[in-house]
């Protein structure tokens, strides 16, 4: 098992009522498994991922290595 | 390409020019300004947040593909977070390139990606918030 930060923004970080919680998954678990395990009900076509700063598709596995996941809602800079 | 990445809670204040190019033949320069109006609401002005570090990753991931096509001189970035009041700058763009059309095409493409892909929003803000008490 690994130990992996759970980070929301913005909107997203708004419904579900946190921006950053510690989870402990395994390696080959996906990210919609483990967001859903900690946010059930989330509409996963609100949001992109990424791990460790990088876009992934949600049913990619976490992977051994990763220490951050973040919840992306879509962006509006500028 | 040189470039430049800058966040800043404080209003933004472009940073000079590093060096003039003698080959530089058009400098681009763009301000995003908050505006009073979003639909039907008035705002007092917008309150930006990012994801910094993947934000920094994404701008120089867009800068490395658009310099592909394009071949700026340099690019410098300057994005605002917090509460930004409403006539103020949120975004400032500066591109340096031989000719104006690829530093005006190489601008307005940055802008596109950025609305895509940069993990930083905007909130719409009615009400200034409360200054800190000193």
């Amino acid at each position: 098992m690994i130990h992996v930060k759970l980070l929301a923004f913005a909107q997203a970080a708004d419904r579900l009522g946190w921006r950053e919680m510690l989870v402990e998954c395994a390696p080959d678990e996906t990210l919609r498994s483990i967001v859903e395990r900690h946010a059930a009900g989330f509409d996963f076509s609100s949001s992109r991922v990424a791990v460790d700063c990088e876009y992934m598709p949600w049913d990619d596995a976490v992977g051994a290595h990763a220490q951050e996941i973040a919840i992306l809602p879509p962006v509006s800079g500028g | 390409m040189e470039t430049e990445i800058l966040f800043t809670e404080a209003p933004i204040v472009p940073p000079p020019q590093k060096r003039a190019l003698l080959e530089t033949g058009a400098v681009v320069e763009f301000h995003g300004v908050v505006r009073a109006t979003e639909g039907d609401a008035q705002l007092a002005g917008l309150f930006y947040e990012a994801y910094e570090p993947m934000a920094r990753r994404e701008f120089a991931r867009i800068l490395t593909e658009l310099d592909a096509l394009h071949s700026p001189h340099a690019v410098c970035i300057v994005h605002r977070l917090g509460f930004v009041p409403v006539g103020e700058a949120s975004l400032y763009v500066r591109v340096e390139a031989k000719h104006r059309g690829s530093a005006l095409a190489f601008c307005g493409a940055l802008i596109d990606r950025m609305k895509q892909d940069v993990p930083i929003w905007k909130i719409a803000r009615q009400r200034a918030p409360r200054s800190k008490p000193e």
